[in-house]
Order: structure tokens, then C-alpha cells, then sequence
């Protein structure tokens, strides 16, 4: 048997290192376009700017229907009282009544568990979003984000949809009366 | 001039829970004609289909916001003088400014209460 002459052997190992190369290279082309497209949905926006306020709105969300769901409930603790002293059959439908609303009222309970679960997951992307942006060489700095095209949360804000604000961040309704009596 | 509480009252809200506790707001005041509409473009419909006294409406609403339906409301010669009031949980500065310079006769935030709303009627339609 002959030894394949030395060019030969030269010449596949030359052809399987070009198509190594190739490869190599439209692997690295393939990663640059993934990080391309990556930085364009705006991750630094998502991470550092919407995903915390999201989470921020759900917080306060959980304070307020807290709140509202206490004040329902004294609200029937006011009633009960004027139910016993009514007495008779009043004071039972009033009671039959109060009850109800007591039961309706754990819904704050549930959707704050639901909210906490929405919480964490929020968290759990930002973490991932996160990891990938550093696996991936994006920028986190929150300026970086080259995604130039309206989203949904810019087509809001620029409709002045800007939603209830964070508790601190609201004017109350004595400081719009004293700001309409000023542009009167 | 006192004010005719039969007076044709339109509330424009997207939450039908807010609409309800508006309406029950304003049957304890006395109002006894009051319409609803889940959205600006429904109202402006009802709007040009019957004259009302005043109008309670929402800021967060799709398509067609509360601010929207003001500008409308005042760029339409037959319904430019109808009262209207903004009853809405936008609280920034820049809300408060711009509705005001579309003509909103006066803003509630959200959360009020019943004192609340009815102090701001009072100042929109005069004292009943």
C-alpha cells in the first residue's frame, strides 16, 4: 500500500483548515449580528429603567389595595356596631351584609401573592437580561441603548399616559387646586 | 342661579368601577340623569346627540384619551362651553398644565373622596 504522496495529505489539511476558518468566521459574524440585535430591543433600557418601575408600580400597588381593603373593613366595623345597636332582624341582615364584604375583601390578600410572584419574576429576567448583556459584551449603562424606535411605555409617555405616580412622586389635589388657581 | 341637578351628567371612564362609584357619588348629590361611556369616542357620540351640563371623565383611556375628548370637546363649536372635569390618577405637574391649558374647567386625582368631589362641582357648576 502507498503513502498517500505528502502534497496531498497537505492539501486536505490545507481545505479543512479554510473551512475551519470559514466557520470560524461565520460564527463570529453570527454572534456580532446576535449582539447587534440584542442591544437594539434595549436591554440597558429594560434592565435599568422599565423592569425596576414595573416592579416599583407593582409594590404600590399592594400598599394601596392594602390600604383601601383596611379602610373597607373599618368602614364595616362601623357598621356592625350601628347593626347591634339597631338590634333585631336589621342587625342580622346588617351583619349578613358586613360579612360579605369582609369575605370580597381578601382579594387583597390574593392578588398580593399574585403580585409577589409577578415581582420575582420580573427580578428573575432582570437577572438573565442581566447575564446575557455581560456574556454578550452589551453595555449596562443605561445611555447605551442604541433601540432608536418608539416602544410602547415611549408611545405612553408621549400620550402623557404616565399612570399614577409612586407615593413621593405625586402632587396632591391641594397642590393641583393652588396650580389651576395660578393659571387662572 | 341654582343648579338643575335633572341636568344631563355624562361619565366617561374605561374602569366600570369607577363609573359606578362616580354615579353613586352623584345620585347622593341629587343628579338623577346620568349617562355612561367606557370611551372618548362613545362619548363624543353622546355628546352630539344630546346636550349635557357637565362632563366626568377619565385621562387613561384607549384610543381616544381624556385629553383627547377635552380637545375635541373644545374645538367643537356646539359643545366648546359644556363643563368639564378630569377625574384622573395622572398626578404629574405636566398633566395638571396641559389640561388646564385645553380648557379642563377643574382636575380630580385619584384617590378622592366624596367631600372632594362635591367641592369641585360646587366650583364648576356653583353651589347646590
Amino acid at each position: 500500500m502507498s503513502a498517500k504522496p505528502v502534497d496531498d495529505l497537505l492539501k486536505i489539511e490545507n481545505t479543512n483548515r479554510v473551512g475551519l476558518i470559514q466557520q470560524l468566521e461565520e460564527l463570529t459574524s453570527y454572534v456580532r449580528k446576535v449582539s447587534r440585535e440584542l442591544a437594539a430591543i434595549g436591554p440597558s433600557k429594560l434592565r435599568n429603567s422599565h423592569i425596576p418601575h414595573a416592579t416599583d408600580q407593582l409594590g404600590a400597588v399592594v400598599e394601596a389595595t392594602e390600604l383601601a381593603a383596611n379602610q373597607i373593613m373599618d368602614a364595616c366595623d362601623s357598621l356592625q356596631t350601628v347593626g347591634m345597636e339597631v338590634g333585631g332582624e336589621h342587625a342580622k341582615k346588617i351583619g349578613d351584609a358586613v360579612t360579605t364584604i369582609y369575605e370580597a375583601c381578601g382579594f387583597q390578600d390574593l392578588t398580593g401573592q399574585r403580585i409577589v410572584t409577578v415581582r420575582q419574576t420580573l427580578n428573575v429576567i432582570e437577572g438573565r437580561l442581566g447575564d446575557l448583556m455581560q456574556m454578550l459584551g452589551i453595555p449596562q449603562d443605561l445611555h447605551n441603548d442604541t433601540d432608536g424606535h418608539d416602544d410602547g411605555l415611549t408611545i405612553a409617555e408621549n400620550k402623557m399616559l404616565n399612570g399614577p405616580q409612586l407615593p413621593g412622586a405625586a402632587i396632591d389635589q391641594s397642590a393641583i387646586d393652588a396650580l389651576l388657581a395660578d393659571m387662572s | 342661579m341654582s343648579v338643575d341637578l335633572s341636568m344631563p351628567v355624562l361619565v366617561v371612564d374605561d374602569y366600570k368601577t369607577m363609573i359606578r362609584i362616580i354615579s353613586n357619588l352623584l345620585r347622593q348629590l341629587g343628579f338623577s340623569n346620568i349617562d355612561e361611556a367606557s370611551d372618548g369616542g362613545r362619548a363624543l357620540q353622546l355628546m352630539r346627540s344630546r346636550p349635557y351640563g357637565l362632563v366626568i371623565s377619565d385621562w387613561n383611556m384607549e384610543p381616544m384619551t381624556g385629553l383627547d375628548l377635552l380637545k375635541e370637546v373644545r374645538s367643537d363649536i356646539k359643545l366648546k362651553d359644556t363643563p368639564f372635569i378630569m377625574v384622573t390618577a395622572e398626578s404629574k405637574v405636566e398633566n395638571v398644565v396641559t389640561a388646564k391649558s385645553a380648557g379642563v374647567n377643574n382636575y380630580i386625582v385619584k384617590p378622592f373622596n366624596a367631600d372632594t368631589f362635591k367641592t369641585k362641582l360646587v366650583s364648576v357648576l356653583g353651589p347646590f
